[in-house]
């Protein structure tokens, strides 16, 4: 059992290496030829690479509920699963900020990143948000792996709470401070980031733990796995209803009424992003796991993987739509009017991710992983549930 | 002192020595720079700005965007992925049918929604109202070009060669229209995109100091109506458009 | 200690012996009698004074100041290149390399001096009686009075 347990360590490492090598690999082919090979242009700035970090970082955020409501809410089975809710939100936060970093034009300059800053933007805010949140997970895991600091558990879980409750906010304003397109300019971005990060990380959290340890003959009593169900159901039920309130208001402002028709019924243009936000996103992101875990003889907590995959399935498709069709939406600059231009005015932004972009993202993966894997091996991460 | 005592005493000596050397070398580089001289600089007292009247603007003229690419730099027939400063947008309203011909670029906003978002300050406006983006401090994030409504910023996707020496750009780096910021500070009067609309003989771009009560902008944005582009957004735009 | 005494051992031996990276080709500045300041104070300083300089320019629209990166290039251009980056010999290039200090400044700034004074490209046809422009051979000549003054 040991022999198989640290083969399988040695195979999955090595994969997921390689993988965040390749990641780096193809940050250098980027930042040496520039963004050219890309699929990203003037339009469409933020591309692929942007949907894999925002997805890592959100539920980095949200993967450290599992703790909170262990050590701040004082739930048992939780808080045995506080260690690798930290594990998973320090590697999924490193992986996340790996690829967005290495996204920039240029990446040499994170120094002037850390050294210079504009407190009127979020961005900078966000040097001190994510950094500090690695810094305050690093803490709380300490507190939780060095036996006589248990005491001091609490607190730190608790600085943990309000730090990312910050943090995802920060995260949701990026995109709810700019004024300028219409997939954006909301206040409630702020908050349904948080709900996205609760689903994300809750469902991050169950399909690690199962991957991590769903071979042992560890007690995972139907009564947690019932409520974890549950808590991820409530957690995607939540973000579909501001998601929902989001574009209904839309939809009664005039001047959105192009945006809305481009999303939410791919007119003019947005048919990929319509098929992305209801198959991708409201279907199997969001319907078909409330299904799976509200129904009373269809699943409950024996699908509760299954739900878990699709949410995570769904957050990239409902990433996709959000990041990218926001770009590809034309401004507008003259209201009422047809326009044309050389510089692509009017018309809806064509982009296809391209083999860097997804090496890149799936790097920042492999990143996550690799952290999740050696810090399992080095550290007892396992839930000891009492029997 | 004992023999440990007196070399820890040598020890911290030399790196408080180490450590402040280089500082005393730095204060003869800044006395040295303060006397580099050069230009006065920014003006704060002025604005600079321009009137662009779309009625004098021929849909088949480009001589604004010609003279911006060659004066600066710029590809002369851009690929999708090339920068472009400004460029001239065709419009028709849907209700009417009527069609103007309208030249866009940074509008060089006073409340600019680039450098509110901009991390490292790289996207900042000059004391004369001029917005720009400093390339030493820029990261390529593109967040700038994200938040602009104007779609005025570009981003290099490539390594570039031959820039003009006056306006250095390259690959990484987010850019935009500068006003010919470079010959502003040499002293000369007006735009490239300016000159050459007046050389057409068309006058549609008048270009000059909105702060100056006596300058033909200042005059003429007072006798013709004018309109900001995106005006619901108040963003006090220093480029002002009459006939649209 | 031992392991640093070897290591300086192994480099005077090497400096005594042929040169594994050839030494920079310095070549005379074509332009003005004199630099802006003192050699061996470039030398050193050439980086920070640069870095003072940029901020003033592209921040408070400082020109023709004398430790401009514009006006390096104009004098110190290669004869052959005309540029300071582009061979191997050139200016910049060869101490850098011998240095191996990696500079990204002609990433975006143009190493060659303008083929002529500052004016608008020929397709943007001068108006009349425009205002003067900076002649720089001009500014050489301000800079070389001022650097012999020193």
């Amino acid at each position: 059992m040991q022999d198989r347990s640290a083969r399988t360590f040695w195979l999955a490492s090595a994969g997921a290496g390689a993988l965040a090598a390749a990641g780096a690999a193809a940050s250098h082919y980027m930042e040496s030829h520039g963004h050219i090979v890309t699929g990203m242009g003037n339009e469409i700035v933020w591309g692929l690479p942007h949907v894999f970090a925002i997805f890592m970082i959100v539920a980095a955020s949200g993967v450290l509920n599992v703790a909170s409501v262990g050590s701040v809410f004082g739930q048992a089975p939780y808080k045995q699963r506080a260690r690798l809710s930290g594990l998973l939100s320090l590697a999924l936060l490193g992986g996340g900020l790996m690829v967005l970093m290495l996204d920039l034009g240029r990446p040499e300059r994170v120094l002037v990143a850390a050294t210079q800053y504009n407190f009127r933007s979020v961005f900078a805010w966000n040097v001190f948000l994510y950094s500090g949140m690695a810094a305050i997970v690093v803490v709380y895991l300490w507190t939780m792996l060095q036996p006589g600091l248990v005491r001091w558990s609490q607190p730190a879980g608790l600085a943990a709470l309000v730090w990312r409750f910050v943090l995802t906010t920060g995260t949701g304003s990026i995109f709810g401070f700019v004024v300028a397109r219409p997939a954006y300019q909301s206040a409630l971005l702020a908050p349904l980031f948080i709900l996205l990060s609760l689903a994300w990380g809750l469902a991050v959290f169950i399909v690690a733990q199962k991957s991590l340890y769903g071979r042992r003959e560890l007690p995972w009593s139907s009564e947690l796995r019932s409520r974890m169900a549950r808590l991820l159901g409530i957690f995607v039920a939540a973000s579909l209803y501001l998601v929902a309130v989001l574009h209904i208001t839309g939809l009664y402002e005039a001047r959105r009424g192009a945006f809305e028709a481009f999303l939410l019924l791919g007119q003019g243009g947005g048919a990929r992003f319509a098929w992305m936000f209801w198959l991708g996103y409201v279907v199997i992101g969001s319907l078909l796991p409330m299904l799976l875990v509200f129904h009373p003889r269809l699943g409950r907590e024996r699908c509760v993987l299954g739900a878990a995959v699709l949410v995570v399935l769904g957050a990239f498709a409902w990433l996709f739509a959000f990041i990218i069709g926001g770009q590809a939406f034309p401004l507008e600059i003259f209201s009422g009017y047809a326009v044309s231009s050389s510089f692509g005015d009017g018309l809806v932004a064509s982009y296809a991710p391209s083999v860097p972009e997804w090496t890149l993202g799936l790097g920042g993966v492999g990143t996550a992983v690799l952290v999740v894997l050696v810090g399992a091996r080095l550290f007892d991460m396992a839930p000891h549930d009492p029997a | 002192m004992n023999g440990r005592r007196k070399a820890l005493a040598l020890g911290v000596a030399g790196l408080a020595g180490i450590v402040i050397a280089p500082g005393v070398r730095l204060i003869e580089v800044a006395q040295a720079a303060s006397q580099a001289g050069g230009g006065a600089g920014a003006n704060p007292r002025v604005r600079w700005g321009m009137l662009i009247d779309t009625t004098r603007c021929k849909p088949d003229c480009d001589a604004c965007v010609r003279a911006c690419r060659s004066e600066n730099g710029l590809a002369p027939s851009p690929k999708p992925t090339d920068a472009q400063w400004m460029r001239k947008v065709e419009i028709r309203e849907i209700r009417t049918g009527r069609s103007a011909s309208v030249p866009v670029m940074c509008q060089h906003c006073a409340m600019p929604p680039c450098v509110d978002v901009c991390p490292t300050g790289a996207s900042f406006k000059r004391t004369d109202g001029i917005v720009l983006v400093d390339r030493h401090r820029c990261i390529g994030c593109r967040y700038c070009m994200m938040a602009c409504p104007y779609k005025a910023r570009s981003f290099v996707h490539e390594p570039l060669e031959g820039q003009q020496a006056d306006v250095p750009r390259g690959k990484g780096c987010v850019e935009g229209c500068t006003m010919c910021v470079h010959r502003l500070d040499a002293g000369q009067k007006l735009t490239a995109c300016a000159q050459a609309c007046a050389q057409a003989g068309h006058n549609a771009i008048v270009f000059g100091d909105l702060n100056d009560p006596h300058s033909e902008i200042a005059w003429r944005v007072r006798e013709l109506a004018s309109r900001q582009l995106r005006q619901d957004l108040g963003l006090d735009t220093s480029v002002r458009y009459h006939g649209i | 200690m031992a392991l640093l005494v070897l290591a300086l051992a192994a480099h005077a031996t090497g400096a005594a012996g042929e040169e594994r990276t050839p030494l920079p080709m310095i070549e005379r500045a074509a332009k003005g009698k004199q630099c802006v300041g003192e050699q061996e104070f470039m030398r050193r300083n050439h980086m920070e004074l640069l870095k003072h300089q940029r901020e003033d320019t592209v921040r408070q629209g400082v020109r023709g100041a004398a430790f401009s990166l514009k006006a390096c290039v104009e004098c110190h251009a290669g004869r052959d290149s005309g540029s300071v980056a582009r061979a191997p010999t050139d200016f910049c290039v060869s101490c850098h390399s011998y240095a191996a200090v990696k500079i990204d400044c002609f990433e975006c700034h143009a190493s060659q001096p303008p083929s002529k004074s500052t004016a608008f490209h020929p397709l943007v046809p001068s108006a009349p009686g425009g205002a003067g422009v900076i002649r720089l051979a001009g500014l050489v000549r301000q800079v070389g009075r001022e650097g012999a003054a020193r």
